[in-house]
């Protein structure tokens, strides 16, 4: 499976569902790796499109984002959030401390927040290899890295 | 260099930290793509910041060709991050500061006992590490230029992807 469902609830809520599942009402695609149900808290900034709005994942924008995040320091979790196959819509960015999500690239795209996320939602994600920044199939969010 | 570590055997899965302390193993780092691993003598030598500024500029191709680099140095974590930063690199730098795998190898530079570096050294893999081919660059010279690479990994990602002739209408 190349990608979760991550549904965005009220109060920052972030709900997870099987990719093999019915695509939810406003669901976004995230990288499989991001739900953990034993995942320790973390800070996370989300950044998310304004509603009604996605550009497409070759965007140079997007493109931009994800060097920049490649050459920058590494993350406990970062995954780009697809409103479909083609169209992007913002990125989940996690870490253990606070301080370590400044600077986050995706934010120069759409707006970001920042908020703390309890235990048992997210995991973790070792850093890409590198340079990719090519996405693997059709769906599959970056920086999931087999076909 | 180990004279078993030709073209068709297996490449040593090392675990060493990466750039930013991570332990990592090199099976991991390259995946089912092919994968370019080079041994450096480290940040101080004018020879490797002249072949890093060929791979930086390289790595605009590779960012879209499924392909992967891992670069290793008897450098520090700390001290790769910095080199890596400074020179644009966007892939993952393995620190062997301990020199844990310098002497299995056999790829101990002897000629600089200041630094005891790595001797500068190329491979080209496949997946699961099989190595494609080998270049001692103890001489600049002896390293693969881009075309090579180009060439190698041509070659490998031909083998590998089964798709590689598109299938037809």
């Amino acid at each position: 499976m190349s990608f979760v469902w991550l549904v965005l609830g009220p109060d920052d809520g972030l709900r997870f569902v099987d990719g093999e599942e019915p695509e939810p009402p406003g669901a976004l695609r995230a990288d499989p790796r991001a739900h953990d149900l034993e995942g320790d808290p973390a800070w996370v900034s989300l950044v998310l499109a304004p509603r009604g709005v996605s550009i497409h994942f070759d965007d140079p924008a997007v493109s931009g984002a994800l060097r920049r995040t490649l050459a920058g320091p590494p993350r406990r979790l970062v995954t780009t959030l697809l409103r479909d196959e083609t169209r992007f819509a913002g990125a989940l960015v996690a870490a253990d401390d606070r301080a370590e999500l400044r600077g986050n690239p995706f934010a120069a795209i759409f707006p970001a927040r920042t908020f703390r996320v309890g235990p048992g939602v997210l995991g973790s994600i070792a850093a890409p290899t590198g340079p990719g920044i090519a996405r693997y199939a059709g769906g599959a969010p970056w920086p999931w890295d087999r076909f | 260099m180990r004279a078993d570590l030709v073209p068709g055997a297996t490449f040593p899965d090392l675990e060493l930290p990466d750039h930013a302390g991570n332990v990592r193993r090199l099976s991991d780092l390259g995946g089912a793509d092919p994968l370019v691993l080079t041994f450096y003598r480290g940040w101080w030598c004018p020879k490797e910041q002249a072949y890093f500024r060929r791979l930086v500029a390289f790595q605009d191709e590779v960012e879209v060709a499924y392909t992967r680099i891992v670069s290793v140095s008897v450098d520090s974590p700390e001290v790769e991050a910095a080199f890596r930063a400074g020179i644009g690199a966007r892939w993952t730098f393995l620190s062997d500061a301990e020199r844990r795998y310098q002497h299995e190898l056999e790829l101990l530079e002897t000629t600089d006992r200041t630094h005891d570096p790595y001797v500068p050294t190329v491979f080209t893999l496949f997946p699961e590490l099989r190595i494609h081919r080998a270049y001692n660059g103890y001489w600049f010279w002896g390293r693969p230029t881009l075309e090579e690479l180009r060439r190698d990994l041509r070659e490998i990602t031909r083998e590998i992807r089964s798709d590689w002739e598109p299938p037809p209408p």
